[in-house]
């Protein structure tokens, strides 16, 4: 699980959106939303949301009209998001040490 | 803000600001390449070296320019600097909305800078802290309004997932499981009240941290404690490890509890809020879903008391029995129809062939071959079903499936020959399973009905002419099930109880 969190967040827009629920785990919001939150195209942001779906960083909640995405309440995979990111955060301090 | 914290973010963003850099770069060639930019702040009663990455200072790395005393300089004129001794400086004030909250001190400049060069520098400075706290000011505006912008969106797309469906048993698990999400909570009931028995009863509970299906029924009363006082006292119950809110719509018509947060924090105020909220949007959906279903089963029971009327005048002759209902739903169950396209194919299913009571009784009742006229006025009794039904509302998207329910795949069919795709799916289900029971049934034109099996072999056979192949291959899929066969049995049977009365 952590090799795969860890190949999606070499994405840029995976790893944004995984961003903004990590900092919004409230949020249930539709691609229009989250694409205007982030700035981003929302095609990019449609095949990217969907992409986390099948890998169940995302929970989408689909109405007639509309889905709403929200992020995962599982623990293991939200644990894994958490270990992920501060290797992440570590590697970056130590290059900049070095 | 307080004052402090502000004059001191200021400062540090000033410190860190690349106009103020461009500055200094610009004034080095007035006063000499090695001069050296303070920043003081009051509170730390010291003063900052401004220090650029450009820029070497070998007095502070001789740390001979170094802050010793705590004398109070006089900011109205050009003073001794406090830092080396017979060094020159130059104040210069930082002000915020016209008072100053701190000075900038230059020294250790080779050439004397004159009077408008000191007025272009506080110019300028001011520009720079007018930009900063405009840029301040931006900040704090989006990171107040972002979260609430954010939420407000979160409402928006909750209302509209709930608001898309009139399917109660699709709407209160939706409910559910958008509260434990919106409220990052881990268990989650959703209560109904029986307004005639004053009761309340759970409708959903999802378990997130046992992830089991929760059995409904092992919900006591006793464990419905905090529902219950919500329901009698129509107010929001707030505990450490629990929310629960009423669902008002005049009177309580249920409730939503959500328990247990996700980080285990105790509930708040603001979860209360948000609770509450989206209880507002629950009731609503969940009124118009009941409104929706009660509309049905008044529709359903018209329906049917029509039905009933027809067979009084002419038994299973204007009505199919209540399994070819079953039947014809199975297979658009097995072929994913939309909870409307069901509908349509219940209404259908039930009333298609009313359009017979336009044809005299000896033609329906005649056991030997009909003549072509006969025939002609057989084959009427679609156009006539959607004349007579169309008149209904309700009905109108059932009319394409009666009017077309006799058409056949390959074009051969009637009243207007369409064929293939052009006839509507319903249609092609209803003709399927038409011809199925009037195969396994008896028929006054018919002496012997089919066994089931031989009835089976017939459909096979007729794949791809009389029937769509798409329809009879989810047929030959479900017809296996033992469900399906009992569905299948209660159709032939109340044939035979017709036949048994007729005579």
């Amino acid at each position: 699980m952590l090799k795969k969190i860890s190949k999606i967040l070499r994405s840029p827009i995976k790893k944004k959106i995984i961003l903004f629920f990590r900092e919004n785990p409230h949020s249930v919001d539709s691609v229009r939303g989250i694409s205007t939150w982030l700035n981003l195209k929302p095609e990019m942001v449609r095949k990217a949301l969907e992409e986390l779906v099948k890998e169940g960083i995302l929970i989408a909640h689909r109405g007639r009209t509309t889905t709403g995405y929200a992020y995962t309440q599982d623990k293991n995979i939200l644990n894994c998001i958490e270990e992920c990111l501060s290797i992440k955060d570590e590697k970056r301090s130590s290059d900049r040490s070095i | 803000m307080d004052e402090k914290k502000e004059k001191n973010k200021l400062i540090n963003r000033l410190l860190n600001e690349e106009y103020l850099n461009k500055e200094k770069q610009l004034f080095d060639k007035l006063l000499g390449e090695e001069t050296i930019w303070w920043i003081k702040t009051k509170e730390l009663n010291k003063i900052l070296p401004f220090k650029l990455k450009t820029f070497s200072c070998p007095f502070f790395e001789k740390k001979d320019c170094r802050f010793k005393g705590k004398r109070i300089i006089n900011l109205d004129r050009i003073k001794k600097c406090p830092y080396g001794f017979k060094i020159i400086g130059i104040p210069v004030y930082l002000n915020n909305d016209g008072k100053p909250f701190s000075y900038l001190y230059i020294c250790h400049f080779s050439k004397e800078p004159s009077p408008l060069a000191i007025e272009c520098l506080s110019l300028s400075l001011k520009l720079i802290i007018d930009k900063l706290k405009k840029e301040e000011e931006l900040k704090e505006i989006y990171e107040t309004v972002k979260p609430r912008a954010i939420a407000l969106s979160t409402v928006h797309t909750v209302h509209r997932i709930i608001a898309s469906t009139l399917n109660l048993e699709e709407l209160l698990p939706r409910i559910a499981r958008l509260c434990l999400q919106v409220l990052r909570a881990q268990k989650c009931i959703v209560t109904l009240v029986d307004p005639i028995k004053k009761t309340i009863i759970p409708k959903v509970h999802i378990d997130l941290e046992n992830k089991k299906e929760v059995n409904l029924e092992r919900i006591t009363s006793q464990k419905l404690k905090y529902e219950r006082w919500v329901v009698n006292n129509s107010k929001v119950l707030l505990k450490k490890n629990c929310i629960c809110v009423p669902l008002i719509e005049q009177d309580v018509i249920g409730t939503v509890r959500v328990e247990n947060k996700e980080n285990r924090t105790p509930f708040n105020n603001a979860d209360k809020e948000i609770l509450t909220v989206l209880g507002e949007q629950s009731v609503v959906a969940i009124k118009n879903a009941q409104l929706y279903e009660e509309r049905g089963r008044i529709l359903w029971g018209s329906i049917k008391s029509l039905a009933a009327l027809l067979d009084i005048r002419l038994p299973a002759t204007y009505t199919h029995p209540i399994g070819f209902v079953e039947m014809v739903l199975e297979l658009g169950k097995e072929l994913k129809l939309s909870e409307e396209e069901m509908e349509a194919l219940k209404y259908a299913a039930l009333l298609l062939d009313a359009g017979k009571i336009s044809i005299p009784d000896e033609i329906l009742m005649k056991p030997s071959k009909l003549t072509g006229k006969e025939y002609r006025l057989i084959k009427e009794h679609p156009i006539k079903s959607a004349e007579i039904l169309g008149t209904i509302e309700a009905m109108k998207p059932a009319i394409p499936l009666i009017m077309h329910h006799h058409e056949r795949y390959d074009g051969k069919g009637y009243p207007m020959g369409l064929k293939k795709e052009e006839i509507p799916l319903g249609a092609r289900i209803i003709s399927l399973v038409d011809a199925f029971e009037a195969m396994i049934c008896k028929r006054p034109y018919r002496g012997r009905s089919l066994s089931i099996e031989e009835a089976i072999e017939e459909i096979k056979k007729s794949s791809g002419t009389q029937f769509d192949p798409l329809v009879v291959k989810a047929f030959l899929k479900i017809i296996k099930e033992k469900r399906i066969r009992d569905i299948v049995c209660r159709m032939k049977n109340r044939e035979f109880l017709d036949v048994e009365k007729n005579l």
